[in-house]
């Protein structure tokens, strides 16, 4: 009996200490932190990358990955820097934590307060164009390249409840660190994890064969001061889960603030619904977490 | 007088050889800011390289793995020679640290000036044939990856068809499949540990043996 009593509370024991250390894993596991969107937060499993159709749907979703990942190949009217769709979305935008596109599709249409209005997926993509890739021209939404993307996002998306929050989705939410973000530390980090393949210069590097291989952080080749990564916060989680390439979540959070401070203290092109002043644009789409302006 | 039929072409092609360095060295020199400090010790230290790296460094096929050294960038092959001599990269048998060893740095610069300018010709194959599915299967994870394993496409940091990205990433592209297995196993076992920010092994880690195996037949397929 004593014996019977010894065992139980041993297992018990080990019970307890297995759920504390799940406990503590949870909080160092950063994807639980979207869970704030309370228990049942779906998640989803993209199909794999070998198993796109064939057939003329087929051949659009492949179109729409090409333009996902070579977006100067196959979008260049509509770029206007030296980004890809890739490096903003990681693991050909299937990544969690990588704003995944099979996390956005089902949310659209919907109600942005960023331009006021009911956007469908392909304004979205448009604005996507607009900013990041800092384009002169918006591609037509009926056109091959809106339709490629799309067409690829709902392949991705398949079996995926409509309208409903995915875990995963977007970029993480980081808590405000201990210490205001500061770009001279940030600075250090940047030297440390990110110079091999963004260069000193932030410029990334270029391939033997004469592709950006890595995509420029700042000044004119990169997204422009209307785009959603030029936000300190935005970038953070980003880099958090996703940076260094191949290495996500060795940054510690303090890191991932600094060298998004860092990052996003250079200039780059600016937002394009500056119509006066800096000053201006400033004080009416940029009264958030960035740098905007502080260049000049 | 028998011995003179063996003896002369032997002689004729270390001459033949020495011949291709000497002018390679000019070429060299004619390219570098500084002229080489001892065309000799190069001359020298080219052809104790070349023993193993190949007539014009293009390697050797084979377990060892001898790499493709040619038109390898020079700040790539400067740090692998510093490395080797600091004991920072170890080879299983030892050899590139004895090697390396009575080597200054200013010979290491001038090797590396010497190879990084070298032509970049397709290496020897020894089986020509390629299994299809083995190329299909290396195909894809260098250039899309096995990300549900966590593990990014090679071309992403080599850049396309891994022709390198400079200065730190080399070219994959038509190097020795041998020696590529080899290094990924050596990153996978941490024999090797020189790669900057340790960038290698937890790719390599993930990979499993049939997966190295068809990436390195891929890359070394990889025409220029």
């Amino acid at each position: 009996m004593i014996a019977k009593i010894l065992i139980l509370s041993t297992l018990n024991l080990l019970v307890c200490l297995y759920a504390k250390a799940q406990k503590l894993d949870k909080k160092i596991d950063y994807q639980l932190e979207l869970n704030a969107a309370g228990k049942g937060a779906k998640t989803h499993s993209p199909p794999s990358l070998r198993d796109i159709p064939k057939g003329p749907f087929g051949d659009m979703v492949r179109l729409g990955h090409k333009v996902f990942t070579e977006t100067d190949k196959y979008a260049a009217p509509y770029v206007g820097n030296k980004m890809k769709c890739v490096n903003c979305h990681l693991n050909h935008g299937l990544n969690a934590n990588s704003a995944p596109m099979w996390a956005a599709y089902g949310l659209y249409p919907t109600y942005r307060k960023k331009n006021a209005k009911v956007n469908s997926f392909a304004d979205r993509v448009q604005g996507c164009f607009k900013y990041s890739m800092n384009g002169t021209k918006e591609p037509p939404a009926n056109g091959d390249v809106i339709k490629g993307l799309m067409a690829y996002s709902f392949w991705s998306a398949k079996g995926a409840p409509a309208g409903v929050k995915l875990n995963g989705r977007g970029y993480i939410k980081l808590k405000k660190p201990p210490l205001g973000p500061n770009k001279n530390r940030g600075k250090v980090i940047y030297d440390k994890h990110c110079v091999f393949c963004h260069a000193e210069d932030g410029q990334g590097r270029v391939s033997a064969t004469g592709e950006q291989a890595f995509p420029p952080l700042w000044g004119e080749n990169s997204f422009n001061w209307g785009a959603g990564m030029h936000r300190i916060n935005t970038a953070a989680g980003f880099i958090i889960a996703n940076m260094p390439f191949g290495q996500p979540n060795i940054l510690t959070e303090q890191e991932a603030w600094d060298v998004a401070k860092y990052i996003n203290s250079y200039d780059r092109p600016k937002d394009p619904r500056q119509k006066g002043s800096i000053k201006e644009a400033k004080e009416k789409f940029h009264k958030h977490d960035c740098e905007y302006g502080s260049q000049n | 007088m028998r011995w003179l039929i063996y003896i002369l072409p032997i002689c004729l092609l270390l001459s033949c050889k020495k011949q291709v360095v000497t002018t390679n060295v000019k070429k060299v020199e004619a390219l570098s800011k500084k002229s080489p400090l001892n065309k000799e010790r190069l001359k020298e230290n080219v052809l104790t390289c070349e023993t193993c790296h190949g007539v014009e460094g293009l390697g050797e096929a084979g377990q060892e793995g001898f790499p493709k050294i040619a038109n390898l960038r020079f700040e790539y092959i400067e740090k692998q020679l510093l490395d080797f001599k600091n004991k920072l990269r170890v080879d299983t048998e030892g050899v590139m640290s004895s090697m390396v060893e009575a080597l200054s740095v200013d010979d290491i610069k001038d090797l590396a000036l010497y190879f990084s300018n070298l032509p970049n010709k397709e290496i020897k194959r020894i089986d020509k044939k390629y299994d299809e599915n083995v190329l299909l299967q290396g195909k894809w994870i260098a250039e899309m990856g096995l990300w549900e394993k966590g593990v990014p496409a090679c071309f992403k940091c080599h850049g396309a068809n891994a022709h390198g990205v400079a200065p730190f990433f080399p070219r994959l592209a038509g190097q020795h499949s041998d020696y590529i297995a080899k290094q990924l196993n050596s990153w996978k076992s941490g024999i090797r540990r020189n790669d900057i920010n340790s960038m290698m092994k937890p790719i390599a880690v993930k990979l499993n043996e049939s997966e190295i195996h068809a990436v390195s037949i891929y890359l070394e397929s990889i025409r220029m």
